[in-house]
């Protein structure tokens, strides 16, 4: 990923008020995770499994922090049953629980 | 865990059990690694998938010590506790003291839960009335509502 491209990744999720990201690294997109680090705006929580990434970020959603989970594509496979009963526990209107992940065109 | 590091100036207790942790044990390695300070964990391991018709052994009936795989995982202060007194020291000590608490109770199998009355509080019931109690206790919104 371009140096630039990164850091508009991250002044993104910044602008948009997101302030605590699970990660799970992979290829493509890993370079804002330094970016991330630097910056004290972000609460990292890397994790070893998507699916605890769904469901921590879940519980700091409660807490009142704007979330988002940094996985890679297959990744959202592995959380796909803790997101859907995170999903019945946390819809909610007015805030974000957003994935990042890299989406190979084809 | 989310919650305790959402919200790092309040004590949060979670209360597991032997088959959920077995079947998130990359959970432990996370929380060994993040370790917050504020999250106390008490798992009750009657050693058993004991749903409303079935009873089978799980493998804590054999030979896995959630408490060893946990202080292995980086959570130092993990204990197993097989009797009331030692119970209700490590309760005490592991809520007062700070720092990561992890408390293994070997309980025994009950049947009690197949005669409990099913909640009438659904899930998103039960999100509202959680999170108001934060917000409350927070003095702060979390759920605004549209617009």
């Amino acid at each position: 990923m371009e140096p630039e491209l990164a850091s508009k990744l991250v002044n993104g999720l910044r602008s948009a008020g997101i302030n605590f990201v699970t990660c799970l690294p992979e290829t493509r997109l890993s370079q804002i995770l330094p970016l991330m680090r630097e910056d004290s705006f972000f609460q990292l929580a890397p994790v070893a499994s998507e699916a605890e990434g769904v469901s921590i970020a879940a519980g700091a959603s409660l807490g009142g922090k704007q979330v988002t989970c940094y996985m890679e594509g297959t990744g959202v496979f592995v959380s796909t049953y803790k997101s859907s009963y995170r999903g019945r526990t946390l819809r909610r209107a007015d805030a974000s629980f957003g994935f990042l992940r890299w989406q190979r065109g084809g | 865990m989310g919650l305790a590091l959402g919200l790092p100036h309040r004590q949060v207790i979670v209360i597991e059990s032997d088959g959920s942790v077995l079947l998130s044990l990359f959970n432990l390695p996370t929380l060994g690694t993040l370790h917050p300070d504020n999250l106390k964990v008490f798992v009750f391991d009657n050693e058993a998938y004991s749903g409303s018709r079935i009873s089978r052994p799980s493998a804590t009936a054999a030979k896995t010590d959630i408490a060893a795989i946990a202080r292995d995982s980086g959570i130092e202060r993990a204990v197993t506790v097989r009797d009331l007194g030692n119970f209700n020291r490590e309760m005490s000590s592991t809520i007062k003291e700070p720092g990561l608490g992890f408390v293994v109770a070997k309980v025994e199998e009950t049947f009690e839960h197949r005669n409990a009355e099913r909640s009438d509080v659904d899930l998103m019931e039960n999100k509202y009335r959680f999170v108001r109690y934060v917000e409350r206790t927070e003095g702060k919104p979390i759920f605004l509502g549209p617009g």
